[in-house]
């Protein structure tokens, strides 16, 4: 394309400001890193187990679900909106997938991401389409989708035997490296390409970080809302599927508890809520603090009411350090 | 300086002496004084960027100025917030209206002094209901129910919701001379409402000091005493109101005489044969009706107008920002059918806001935000290549003369008009063959316009064609081939403007007022 700027011959004379120069980090972008390395100190030190390949293993196991549900919602925060029903597609998708098992056997649980990728397009076109705020249209999504999944499963849980074939798939291991976080790490390669690389992520983070600019580009902004929504329930569906199959089952009510970390690992791993920054990759860090936030906290003894008390300290720690308030005039 | 009429000698309500401010290294206020008698009323006047609102600003506390004295009755003050301005008398009714829609008008009037009106802090309404009503009726506007929220009402009779609470407050806090600062009072009313406003401004302006601010230059010379000319930042010009013409008022404001190097007129080519844009009947009810306009590759079009002219919303039209417009238009031949954004992007049209927050984004770089127009062409692939959009990046950073410490950094770190040049590389990249521009130089030192306009030289000897919208009547002349001028929605005259024969400003503003 040089071809198109080079008939114009440069106009201005303008000394070279080192165009190769590398941006210089900055604390919102170490941050995470910083975090993780002084909490291993400090659970090392206060627990010799902490500090072991055999609870490494075990982090990764705990983070995998946490991992897969929150690059689905790290889609949706880039372009400044939000998805607060990703906790109740877990609790249908994985009743879905139970379900699927025992009535059609166990390649049938395959069915049960489709169904949550359905749900997301709900959710995007109440969102893109009939513009209703995203906080709003998933917040009423969040209260019909557990209703539903607590109808027809009859508010009982559901559970597979452990020794299924497809469950070796997920909770094995390889060369000692468990199956569940070597998923969780497909996808995260998969969302970080995803963001990084196609027009899709790129699309989300101009739409983030300016709508009205996207739009006069020629983006076609409501499609790609869409997109990122039935994406979010996609993974919300996988991450069902890697959650019921660890704990051999599944709970109408197991999706719920994992809407809150979800979206705070996104925030502290750097993606605000306004969306336009971040990304997949910094999402994993966000999850990482808080696994090993939880393991450690278990591992010392942590009162659990108490560890509650830690982590939510612990976010709005991570939006202080992350978010530039100086340029707002109102916080909201 | 001229003495009004007033017939007194106490001290002036307002004066301003040597009042300075600069946002980063652009200086926004130079040393203005300025002086305001009870009684009278004050224009000031100037181009779009001038500093007529940051002069209110600083005076009314909404922002510190760097160096300078207001005094107010006599004493010298330093307000820190727009509160602390208010109860000495100091009130700034905006552009857009600072009415809560969802309260009351009694509400909105005493906002922020309910304590007045309040035992043991709980609020007596019925106090607060009547006191209103009482100020409205000592106006002339007993009929607005006090009660009924704001949002219930038109946008003049909210004006004077807004007028009548300045005084009501003032005559709250003992203030026998409110000091009103009316910005761009006019800007969004229509003929009869304006007549509405003048006649409360004659209904008040005995009891007050009032500076008015409009881009009407004739509404100015009729409600004004005297009128102070604001350029660069400075006081030009102090002249009394009568007897004023409007075209020596715009001279003033302008200030500057055109110099054919700063437009670099010397490289207007005469327009190419293809017709790139060619629009027919386009209209839309409410903002601009029939209008026929075709530019040729290569061709500078200017479109001049007065504020509410309609000449903005026929860009945002044209790039098909604002829906509801009817008529014809071809791009490079080619019928356009529909004519959503992403269509008449895709048919290559780019359009440039006057806002630049509606065409930069901060965060991102500045190889993101310059590919982004390409990378919606349906033929581009969805896999980015991200070494080519960095290699592009730089290639036009360099043939554009973009200062930036490189092709990632975020476009925000950028001067405004480094980020206006990234925004006209980024349609270059997407090869758009009509720019549509509005105010493409809004809010950049004289330094940038030049490379600006140089830029736009560049693009139009490409075979680009360029419809420019602007305020800056110097810049439209300089850089046009011919110049339309719009007035009521309408285009009213076309003006060529071949180099070696450029029309004068006087010949434009004829046909805008």
């Amino acid at each position: 394309m040089n071809n198109v700027a080079s008939p114009i011959g440069p106009l201005v004379d303008t000394p070279a400001l080192g165009a190769s120069l590398r941006r210089r980090p900055t604390l919102a972008a170490l941050g995470p890193w910083l975090a993780i390395i002084c909490l291993i100190i400090v659970f090392s030190l206060l627990n010799g187990n902490f500090f072991s390949v055999r609870n490494a293993i075990n982090i990764l196991q705990q983070a995998a679900v946490l991992v897969v549900l929150s690059l689905g919602g790290t889609f949706v925060i880039l372009m400044g909106s939000i998805d607060l029903s990703v906790g109740s597609i877990v609790s249908m998708a994985g009743m879905c997938a139970a379900v699927l098992i025992r009535d059609y056997g166990e390649w049938a649980v395959l069915l049960a991401p489709l169904v949550a990728a359905a749900v997301g397009a709900v959710n995007g076109v109440l969102f893109a389409y009939a513009r209703l705020p995203s906080f709003l249209t998933t917040l009423g999504m969040l209260f019909a989708v557990n209703g539903l999944t607590l109808y027809f499963s009859q508010g009982t849980a559901v559970g597979v035997a452990p020794d299924l074939r497809i469950a070796s798939i997920f909770n094995g291991s390889v060369a000692g490296a468990p199956c569940i976080a070597l998923w969780a790490l497909v996808v995260l390669l998969f969302a970080t390409f995803a963001a990084r690389r196609t027009r899709f992520g790129r699309y989300l983070y101009a739409i983030g970080g300016g709508e009205t600019v996207a739009k006069l580009c020629g983006v076609p902004v409501a499609r790609y809302k869409l997109y990122a929504f039935i994406v979010s329930g996609l993974l919300a569906g996988f991450a069902a599927i890697l959650l019921m199959l660890r704990i051999s089952g599944s709970d109408p009510a197991m999706g719920a508890p994992l809407l809150l970390p979800a979206i705070a690992a996104v925030v502290m791993g750097g993606t605000p809520l306004t969306g336009g920054v971040g990304g997949p990759d910094r999402t994993l860090l966000g999850v990482l603090i808080i696994t090993i936030l939880q393991n450690g906290m278990n591992l010392a003894d942590v009162n659990p009411f108490l560890q509650d008390v830690v982590l939510g300290g612990g976010v709005i720690a991570a939006v202080a350090v992350n978010m530039d308030r100086k340029g707002l005039s109102l916080v909201k | 300086m001229l003495m009004p009429n007033q017939g007194s000698a106490d001290a002036p309500a307002l004066e301003v002496r040597d009042l300075r401010k600069s946002f980063g290294d652009k200086l926004a206020l130079d040393g203005v004084s300025l002086t305001l008698y009870k009684g009278e009323v004050v224009g000031l006047v100037g181009e779009n960027g001038a500093g007529k609102s940051t002069l209110l600003k600083a005076i009314s506390g909404n922002l510190r100025p760097d160096a300078g004295t207001i005094i107010v009755r006599g004493r010298a003050t330093a307000f820190r917030s727009y509160r602390e301005a208010t109860r000495q008398g100091i009130f700034h009714i905006y552009q857009d209206l600072a009415l809560v829609p969802t309260m009351s008008v009694y509400e909105n009037v005493l906002l922020s002094h309910e304590e007045k009106f309040s035992r043991f802090g709980v609020i007596d309404n019925k106090a607060m209901r009547d006191r209103t009503a009482s100020m409205f009726r000592e106006f002339g506007h007993g009929g607005i129910d006090v009660s009924q929220k704001v949002q219930n009402f038109d946008f003049s009779t909210r004006q004077v919701i807004e007028i009548v609470k300045a005084f009501a407050l003032a005559d709250l806090l003992g203030i026998t001379t409110p000091v009103m600062l009316l910005d761009e009072p006019t800007a969004a009313l229509t003929a009869d409402e304006v007549g509405f406003l003048m006649g409360l401004i004659e209904k008040t302006r005995s009891r007050a000091a009032i500076i008015y601010v409009s881009h009407r230059l004739s509404e100015v010379i009729a409600v004004s005493d005297r009128i102070y000319v604001l350029k660069d930042g400075a006081v030009v010009a102090t002249m009394p109101a009568a007897g004023v013409a409007k075209d020596e008022l715009h001279e003033r404001m302008v200030g500057r005489t055109r110099e054919e190097f700063f437009y670099r007129e010397h490289l207007q080519q005469p327009p190419g044969e293809r017709v790139a844009l060619a629009v027919k009947d386009f209209s839309r009810p409410g903002s601009f009706a029939e209008i026929d306009v075709s530019v040729h590759a290569g061709e500078i079009v200017g479109v001049a107008g007065l504020l509410g002219s309609g000449k903005s919303d026929f860009g945002r039209a044209l790039a098909g920002d604002l829906p509801g417009a009817t008529g014809r238009v071809d791009i490079a031949g080619k019928l356009m059918k529909t004519r959503s954004v992403r269509d008449m992007s895709e048919a290559g049209l780019g359009y440039l806001p006057p806002d630049r927050r509606d065409s930069v984004i901060p965060p991102l770089s500045v190889a993101i935000n310059m590919t982004l127009a390409r990378l919606t062409r349906r033929t581009e692939s969805v896999l980015l290549d991200l070494r080519t959009e960095i290699s592009d990046a730089r290639g036009l950073i360099k043939s554009l003369g973009i200062k930036t410490s490189g092709a990632t950094a975020p476009a925000g770190t950028l001067s405004g008009g480094n980020q206006q040049k990234v925004i006209l590389g980024r349609w270059l990249l997407r090869q758009a063959k009509v720019l549509v521009l509005d105010n493409p130089t809004n809010g950049v030192d004289a330094g940038a316009k030049e490379e600006i306009y140089s830029v736009l030289r560049a693009i139009a000897a490409s075979g680009v064609a360029i419809l420019l919208i602007s305020d800056d009547l110097l810049e439209l002349i300089g850089l046009s081939n011919r110049i339309l001028v719009m007035r009521g929605g309408s285009i009213v005259q076309e003006i060529a403007a071949p180099p070696e024969a450029k029309p004068h400003e006087v010949d434009v503003v004829a046909h805008m007022v």
